[in-house]
């Protein structure tokens, strides 16, 4: 008999009035076997994050569960919030949260912050709490326990912290972990790592693990069993294959497919010469060490390629491997140190006054995070219409350009005289686009501009890009760290490490033949390997 | 962090030097001081006999030369009423501002820092309103005006004067003073404690600590309370001058024997070398809490401390 740890059964918590739905979760009913990892699988506000803090018993005071109950090895789990649920949390069940850094105090030394888990859980012992807490950094691999000890969790990286976390919920055996999209944050081959570890760890010591995540390509790699939520609801629940080969909830189908594809790739426009060519291009930081010192980082180095009328060149590199330092350059808003940028066939590198403005209505940008990137108060029309106002146009044409493009990227024409806190996520970054396409751009540069968005709503903007790009004809720059994005995206793709350029070749020839072992380890690393229509190998040329 | 030290150690040197020098162009652009020091109705020869005593024929870089010099010996010259040293009377006033001053921004900190926790942890009850609209009673209103009502409340209705009579002190004769000087630099705290507490308590780690078994008091007085501390440093060190300046009025209006009516009495008096010296010092004690206040970051903040 496969006993159950955990049971949540017809769970419905009630949202404050006023939400955009009466429960966070309703009539939720889940189960735990022990050892057994489930994934918990939906979109952001689908309730899984709720679920979660509900089995913690940490639901918020404006969140009330109307009905149904969480049982743990049988016994009822006390009220939310009680004071009996301390003795359970980390002893029984443990979680760890997305932002790792984050979850750790920013003032204490990691050492002590896993130590007080152990002193608040009655070990009294300092020498005990100690050992106890060395043999925990060793058991997550960490380089150096010794020194990731005494550190503060600013000077660890986001794979040590995420590991330090992992320890500290790992301290004291817990029978459950709930790891609420743990790895979301990291890099892919950070987060290849930190999920295999999670796996490892948790069935050495039969730990169950709901793991909630928005990430199918994760949940094909660790899930035994798939739950997949929606609105409040669980509405299938099944065992991984089931779910993901046979899926029987529309939702669940819509969700699967929404995935990222990557297309067949032509390269029919490497005859004409490229709109933009960028050379050699090198860029270092001087980095502050002392009073009068300073160290000198390179950020971009030697980087060179060409980019052609409608064309998409996809620039992929984990975090801090210099992407975005070269999208600056490109658009100008940083000055390169060596290296020439030529648009047109005219050196843009060093332009200034009203040249460099005409440049700029040329090369455009959307960037990452679009509740970020929008004055708040201004309306959605004045953004789209300063670009065209600024360069020139009536306020007749503008106001027309407004309609248009609202049009465009799908949006009613109403929004115009609407503030950005109105829109979600995704309807934001469409005004994003259709304010950096206002000016109509010759090279739009897209700054991971899908990776703050929900899997449904990636593919809707990646589908816009697409449409917009073969209506109007701009080439452009994606810039991303999701390769399944860029595989699906891009005709082009630049590989980056550390400010170096890994490998450039056309997609397909980077996605199937990877000749760079880095760029195979990044594609290795990818949760459940790119999803693939098998791709036609006629055209790949190699550029490089 | 030695050279965070070092750097904080030069700009303090550094805007000391500035002040001293701002403070020498202010006193010659006020006017002839030789003319102001002579008694009036004298003759022209005089004033230059006053002028060539003091220095005041000589160029004006020699002029500043030989003021910074004197001020880094410690010469800091006297009194043209008594002939007393200037650093003498302010030595002496000093004890009773020390003792008001401290006392106050012990009450602004004791008091304002609490009451910003308390109003934090119980967000948005009518506890919560009621200690902000104090809040913002406390640092609209003037110090010589709550001042004025302290001491006549006193008089009408206790019977007793509230300002400085017999011991300086003794607390009874203290609080109602300092109460006013600290008064708007507590409303100030409360404020920033309950944002600061409040943006605290909802950070990531205050939430993982409590997924961990923290307990709640653990949580508030280990986690919350240094991690909201910090943004209350910068504050400390800005109400460092608004008590300053309030020790001026509030001196005033209770006849406390400090610095800052010293200075009063200076000024009215055209004591130039006092008011010169005093402005240093007040101008000394800033710079000196500033390099303090910097310290006490490297104190509670490691990512200061170690990058």
């Amino acid at each position: 008999m496969t006993a159950e740890i955990l049971k949540v059964r017809d769970l419905s918590i009630l949202l404050p009035e006023g939400a955009d739905r009466t429960y966070a979760v309703s009539a939720a009913n889940l189960e735990l076997k022990k050892g057994e990892t489930l994934c918990l699988v939906g979109e952001s506000g689908s309730g899984k994050s709720v679920l979660s803090q509900a089995i913690m018993g940490m639901l918020p005071p404006q969140l009330t569960v109307e009905s149904g109950d969480i049982r743990f090895e049988g016994d009822l789990l006390p009220p939310q919030r009680s004071k009996l649920y301390q003795k359970l949390r980390s002893r029984k069940i443990a979680m760890i949260f997305q932002d790792a850094a984050a979850s750790l105090d920013p003032i204490r030394r990691v050492g002590h912050q896993l130590e007080e888990i152990l002193l608040v859980h009655g070990v009294e012992r300092a020498s005990e709490r100690r050992d106890r807490t060395m043999a925990l950094l060793r058991s997550v691999r960490l380089p150096d326990p010794e020194r990731i000890y005494r550190s503060y969790p600013h000077q660890i990286s986001g794979g040590q912290a995420q590991r330090v976390v992992i320890a500290e919920a790992l301290a004291l055996g817990p029978d459950v972990l709930i790891a609420d999209e743990p790895t979301t944050a990291l890099d892919v081959t950070t987060q290849a790592k930190v999920l295999q570890l999670i796996v490892e760890l948790c069935s050495a010591n039969h730990t169950a693990v709901l793991f909630v995540t928005h990430d199918i390509g994760v949940v094909s790699e660790i899930a035994d069993t798939v739950a997949v939520m929606c609105d409040g609801v669980i509405v299938e629940v099944g065992s991984r294959n089931e779910v993901l080969e046979t899926p029987t909830h529309s939702y669940t189908r819509k969700l699967l497919a929404a995935v990222p594809k990557p297309e067949n790739i032509s390269n029919a426009h490497s005859q004409n010469s490229p709109i933009l060519r960028v050379k050699n291009l090198s860029r270092t930081y001087a980095i502050k060490t002392g009073l009068f010192t300073s160290r000198p980082l390179t950020a971009v180095q030697n980087v060179s390629f060409s980019l052609h009328r409608g064309e998409t060149l996809g620039i992929v590199g984990e975090s801090g491997s210099g992407k975005s330092t070269l999208a600056r350059c490109v658009l100008r808003l940083e000055d390169p140190d060596i290296g020439t940028i030529s648009f047109n066939d005219e050196d843009i590198t060093t332009v200034t006054g009203a040249a460099l403005r005409s440049v700029r209505s040329d090369l455009q940008v959307v960037l990452q995070d679009p509740f970020s990137a929008l004055n708040p108060r201004q309306t959605v029309g004045n953004a789209i219409a300063e670009g065209p106002l600024i360069h020139g146009a009536s306020r007749e044409e503008a106001a027309g350009k407004v309609s248009d493009l609202l049009k465009k990227v799908g949006l009613p024409e109403q929004a115009a005289k609407r503030f950005p806190h109105e829109f979600s996520g995704g309807q934001r970054q469409r005004i994003c686009i259709a304010r950096a396409l206002a000016v109509q751009p010759k090279v739009l540069i897209a700054d991971e501009a899908v990776s703050a968005l929900d899997v449904s709503i990636q593919t809707q903007i990646l589908d816009l890009f697409r449409e917009l790009q073969a209506a109007m004809g701009f080439a452009m720059i994606f810039i991303t760290h999701d390769l399944v994005v860029a595989a699906s995206i891009c005709d082009n793709v630049l590989v980056m490490r550390n400010g170096n350029m890994v490998e450039y070749g056309t997609a397909n020839a980077i996605f199937t033949r990877p000749k760079e072992t880095y760029s195979q380890e990044l594609i290795a690393a990818i949760p459940g390997g790119i999803p693939r229509n098998p791709p036609t190998d006629t055209n790949a040329t190699e550029l490089r | 962090m030695i050279s965070y030290i070092a750097s904080r150690f030069l700009r303090a040197i550094i805007t000391l030097l500035i002040t001293v020098t701002i403070v020498f162009v202010f006193i010659r652009l006020s006017g002839d001081p030789a003319a102001a020091l002579a008694p009036p109705d004298v003759g022209q020869e005089v004033i230059d006999q006053y002028r060539q005593k003091l220095g005041l024929d000589q160029p004006l870089w020699r002029q500043y030369t030989t003021y910074v010099s004197t001020l880094a010996t410690g010469q800091f010259g006297y009194s043209i009423h008594t002939g007393l040293p200037a650093l003498q009377l302010f030595l002496d006033k000093l004890p009773a501002t020390l003792v008001l001053g401290g006392t106050a921004l012990l009450i602004a900190l004791g008091v304002g820092i609490p009451l910003g926790a308390i109003a934090a942890l119980n967000r948005d009850t009518a506890l919560d309103r009621g200690v902000m609209a104090f809040s913002v009673f406390a640092f609209a209103m003037p110090n010589f005006l709550f001042g004025l009502a302290v001491i006549l409340t006193g008089a009408l209705v206790f019977g007793t004067f509230f300002g400085a009579s017999g011991n300086l002190f003794s607390l009874g004769t203290l609080l109602a003073p300092a109460a006013t000087l600290g008064l708007a630099s507590m409303g100030a705290f409360a404020r920033f404690a309950r944002s600061s507490v409040l943006e605290t308590i909802n950070k990531p780690f205050i939430i993982a600590a409590e997924a961990r078994g923290v307990p709640r008091t653990r949580r508030l007085l280990r986690h919350v309370a240094p991690n909201a501390a910090i943004p209350l440093v910068t504050l400390l060190g800005l109400s460092l001058g608004g008590l300053i300046a309030g020790s001026v009025v509030t001196e005033q209006v209770f006849a406390w024997p400090g610095v800052g009516q010293l200075l009063v009495r200076s000024v009215i008096t055209r004591d130039i070398a006092v008011v010169q010296f005093l402005v240093l010092m007040v101008a000394f004690t800033m710079v000196c809490a500033n390099f303090l206040v910097d310290l006490l970051y490297l104190a509670i903040d490691p990512r200061i401390r170690v990058r």
